[in-house]
């Protein structure tokens, strides 16, 4: 089921996964993404929340899957990729920027840097 | 990966559509990591109920809009289903916020659950303390039993003190001064009795009670100085906390405050042949109920006893817990009650899952669409589940707010001492309890329509929809029906056990009127010379008349040895005729001030009160005893023979009750100067009828009695309609709420009977058109609709007028307002239940009579 996207921002878990999920483009699938937030943020979600983010990304439209080859195994499974679209893009464009904005001016962005 | 069959049993945890990437994805980290299986079993575990807990909320959310979405839809649905609900539930919260804290909160003492009561006795008078004992044998458990901390009881009387400083008596009782601390209550201001208390020769020390401390005293901490009255006078020494029962069943009467027995008292109490009145006691810590028990009747077997009754056989002594002890007697009426309103719930849920059945056959061409496009029937259960569970939460928001608005209301028709033990319907005990029964409600009343739902044949439903006009019985809408009108007759039979006899309570006048009447009692100038001369007696009566009758809004006065309507017992005067009745001293103009109405002749005059004239009056039912057969007229002249010698009958009145309901005794009336030599030193009362809307002006009366008599006397005033308000307490709280409960079981009956009804003829519009165009009158499918819809009804009226009948059998023994029943009660409310099932019908089938078949064919 598709929710529509509406105005509302994304959530922060949200922001991380699709950041990391740019980041790696075509080899996106849960396990990268995990091990790239914790890497990159030191933030060690749990591998049932990246699997509900990316689901509930997916609804929003901002994210689509698809699946690689199966293992060339009996019964071998497909692993899932997901690429970020524009809508998912725009999005965390849209958060990045209202954080950005918001600490403009206070102690969390230097004046000097402010400025630049 | 080894052991793939408990990976496989591990992979259902997660949800189907993201089973095999979540399995695959583990499986690459398991290889990379050098992982077992109990690791990738927890892993299973940990991100399945995570993504099912994740994606069940979202579920819900998002069907939850559409259910809302779709209930804003259907408006009339909606709208109906609410209201059904809301009184069945509404129901229920007033009456468990006024019962909860009685039947299933533990009582305001300390440690509860260590108090007991004693009893060997029972008392089945509901008005009057229930346990009691006699003293002997607490005496002997008071000396002897090692099971309890200590034992506490009253003599069962509540006396009434001289009036307090610019106020009536108050009505206290004596309990004994360890009263407070068996049960473990503190005074709220001032302190406890103590020992001495009860030896003191002084004024005696009250505690009073919080509301009357609040209602008497305006709350001031200066009633710790509060003393009034001589020989030996009250005192006030603490304030019981608010809302403090005291531990013997009087849950009918409202007390003032308690006084302590006194030793000369406790001694009368305890010698043989007295009588203790409930006792109580507090357990040892380490002592079970069951042990206690054991003990006491240890103690009987071996006691040796002076009263004659016990020395016949063992006294078999009870000790049981204080609440059920206390509750003893109001229970049954308590679980009686509390049983109504779970009927009513029940026909609302009936009601409710008679609406829903309605609404989803209604909807299943719509069900049939979603099941073809893949819902689960588990889905679709789950809907309808949800749709009840929003229905019910909107109504009980809806119930807990018309509970909080109507309280006050309410609480005018709860008895006093009931009163005090409500609690607001937002008491989060009640909010709890509240949603709990909306849940399980919701549940209940979705169980057939799910049934309905699972027997679903999607291919079979496209056919009929696509055929129109096949119409098939609605076997479980008319098993609803037949149910909900069983309850509805369980419930009218339940009202016309308390509505009739209160109705009777109010239009059976009590042979007075009761507004705007009072009576005083005047304690000025009595003589204490006890033989002073008739004459003074007689001088003083008039003398407090005149004052009396000189009091501005004063409309009529009389003067009474005895209040007729207050008091009862029987006198020689009936006993030498082999009769049980009353003699009364009255005064002239007595039964012009009460307004009793003179069936023949008429009252005495000042002159015959004055010169103690032997005339004599006599009620309707003492007339016909004396002369039976004969009319009021032609008893007047007759003469009845007294100790003061023969009385000519020169009136007959009208029936005079004791208490509102009660029987009427034969009763002689006398002037009150002939009997006015048996007693000094007594407050006259005085009858007083005011002019409407007025209230006697107590300290005006005082000086002006001070004027005539000298200072000294005092002053009593109380109003009858005030004092005759508790014996319709009662009966009016139970009609008011069986009388409610019926309407509202009546309503919602015909509200589910509507519904169905409406139903069936839109579904049944074409089969009317085929039988109207194949020649039924409209005579005939009237009857034809009446039949099919009123069958279930009727079935269902039957069955519940036996099974209440069955309840009334087993309850009547502790209900005195279910013995009652006689054939006409159940005929009378079957008839009910059907003729409001017709009136409900009728509508429907006259439509359908006038249905014109060309047009409805024409739309097939």
């Amino acid at each position: 089921m598709r929710i529509s996207p509406d105005l509302s921002l994304l959530g922060e878990v949200e922001q991380l996964v699709l950041l990391a999920a740019l980041r790696l483009g075509d080899d996106a699938y849960a396990v990268p993404i995990r091990s790239l937030i914790l890497e990159e943020t030191g933030a060690n979600l749990s591998r049932g929340t990246v699997y509900i983010t990316l689901d509930r990304l997916e609804r929003k439209g901002y994210v689509t899957s698809w699946f690689s080859e199966p293992q060339a195994v009996r019964g071998g499974k497909s692993r899932r990729f997901f690429r970020v679209n524009a809508a998912g893009v725009n999005a965390v464009r849209a958060a990045k920027g209202a954080v950005d904005r918001l600490a403009t001016g206070t102690i969390v962005v230097s004046p000097e840097r402010g400025r630049k | 990966m080894k052991g793939s069959r408990v990976l496989r049993v591990a992979g259902y945890l997660i949800p189907a559509r993201w089973r095999a990437t979540v399995t695959r994805d583990l499986e690459d980290e398991a290889r990379g990591e050098q992982r077992g299986l109990i690791w990738f079993t927890w892993q299973c575990l940990r991100i399945g109920l995570l993504m099912r807990a994740s994606f069940g909320v979202d579920a819900v959310a998002t069907d939850a809009r559409q259910v809302v979405r779709s209930l804003f839809r259907s408006n009339g649905f909606s709208a109906a289903a609410i209201l059904t609900f809301a009184l069945g539930i509404g129901a229920n919260i007033a009456v468990f916020s006024v019962f909860d804290r009685l039947l299933f909160r533990p009582l305001p003492y300390a440690e509860p659950g260590r108090l007991v009561q004693l009893h060997l006795l029972y008392n089945p008078d509901p008005k009057s303390a229930a346990a009691m004992m006699p003293g002997e044998v607490t005496a002997n458990l008071i000396d002897r039993a090692q099971s309890f901390t200590g034992i506490g009881w009253t003599d069962g009387f509540v006396r009434s003190t001289v009036q307090t400083p610019g106020d009536n008596p108050l009505a206290v009782v004596a309990v004994t001064s360890n009263t407070l601390s068996v049960v473990g209550v503190r005074p709220v201001l001032g302190r406890d009795f103590v020992a001495e208390d009860a030896d003191s020769a002084g004024a005696q020390p009250v505690l009073l009670a919080y509301e009357t401390w609040q209602a008497r005293f305006g709350g001031s901490d200066n009633v710790l100085s509060a003393a009034w009255g001589r020989d030996p006078g009250y005192r006030v020494i603490g304030v019981l906390p608010k809302g403090f029962l005291l531990p013997s069943s009087r849950f009918f009467e409202h007390i003032d405050g308690l006084v302590v027995l006194t030793k000369t008292r406790v001694a009368s109490v305890m010698r043989p042949g007295a009588i203790t009145v409930a006792p109580f006691a507090r357990l040892r810590a380490d002592v079970s109920v069951e042990a206690a028990q054991a003990e006491v009747r240890a103690l009987m077997s071996r006691a040796s006893w002076q009263t004659p009754v016990l020395q016949s056989t063992t006294p078999n002594v009870t000790v049981q817990p204080l609440q059920a002890g206390l509750t003893m007697l109001v229970r049954p009426y308590l679980w009686l009650i509390a049983s109504a309103v779970w009927v009513v719930l029940a026909v609302a849920c009936v009601n409710l899952a008679t609406l829903l059945l309605a609404r989803g056959r209604s909807r299943h061409q719509e069900s049939a669409v979603r099941t073809a496009l893949g819902a689960s029937t588990r889905r679709l259960v789950g809907l309808a589940l949800l749709e009840a569970v929003v229905l019910c939460g909107i109504s009980s928001m809806v119930a807990l707010l018309i509970c909080v608005w109507t309280q006050q209301a309410l609480m005018t028709v709860v008895p006093p001492n009931l009163r005090e033990f409500s609690v607001t319907p937002l008491d989060p005990r009640i909010i709890a309890i509240t949603i709990a029964v909306a849940f399980v409600s919701a549940a209940a009343a979705t169980v057939l329509p799910t049934l309905n739902i699972r027997r679903l044949d999607v291919m079979s439903l496209f056919r009929r929809a696509g055929a129109g006009a096949r119409v098939t019985p609605l076997r479980s809408g008319a098993a609803l029906l037949a149910v909900e009108a069983a309850l509805a007759v369980a419930l009218v039979v339940g009202a016309s056990g308390t509505v009739p006899g209160f109705l009777a309570l109010l239009l059976k006048s009590p042979g007075f009127d009761a507004s705007d009447l009072f009576i005083v009692s005047v304690n000025h100038g009595a003589s204490a010379n006890k033989a002073e001369e008739i004459d003074a007696r007689g001088q003083r009566v008039m003398s407090v008349l005149d004052v009396i009758r000189a009091m501005p809004h004063v409309e009529s006065a009389a003067a009474a040895l005895a209040i007729p309507f207050r008091y009862g017992g029987s006198s020689d005067f009936w006993k030498v005729r082999g009769m049980d009745g009353s003699e009364w001293a009255v005064g002239a103009r007595m039964f012009e001030t009460l307004r009793t109405p003179m069936l023949a002749g008429r009252g005495f005059s000042d002159e015959e009160q004055a010169t103690q004239a032997l005339v004599s009056l006599v009620n309707e039912t003492g007339m016909r005893a004396l002369w039976p057969g004969r009319s009021p007229a032609s008893v007047l002249g007759s003469t009845v023979r007294t100790n003061d010698g023969e009385r000519r009958v020169v009136g007959v009145v009208a029936d005079l009750r004791s208490r509102p309901g009660e029987a009427v005794s034969p009763s002689v009336f006398l002037p009150i100067t002939a009997r006015e030599a048996n007693v000094s030193q007594s407050p006259l009362p005085v009858v007083l009828r005011m002019e409407p809307g007025s209230i006697p002006d107590r300290a005006l009366l005082g000086s002006r009695l001070n004027e005539a008599f000298g200072s000294g006397g005092w002053v009593e005033i109380e109003s009858v309609s005030e004092e005759l308000a508790p014996w319709l307490d009662r009966p009016r709280f139970l009609a008011v709420l069986f009388g409610t409960l019926a309407t509202i079981a009546l309503l919602l009956a015909a509200l589910g009977l509507y519904a169905v009804a409406s139903f069936e003829m839109s579904r049944r519009r074409h089969e009317m058109g085929v039988r109207l165009a194949l020649g039924a009158s409209p005579h005939d499918l009237r009857r034809h609709i009446l039949r099919i819809t009123l069958r279930p009804v009727v079935f269902g009226t039957a069955a519940g007028a036996l099974a209440i009948w069955l309840v009334v059998r087993l309850a009547s023994a502790s209900v005195p307002e279910l013995s009652s029943r006689d054939p006409w009660t159940y005929g009378a409310a079957v008839g009910l239940v059907l003729v409001t099932a017709a009136l409900v019908v009728w509508p429907h089938a006259r439509r359908a009579a006038r249905l014109r078949p060309a047009v409805v064919l024409r739309q097939l």
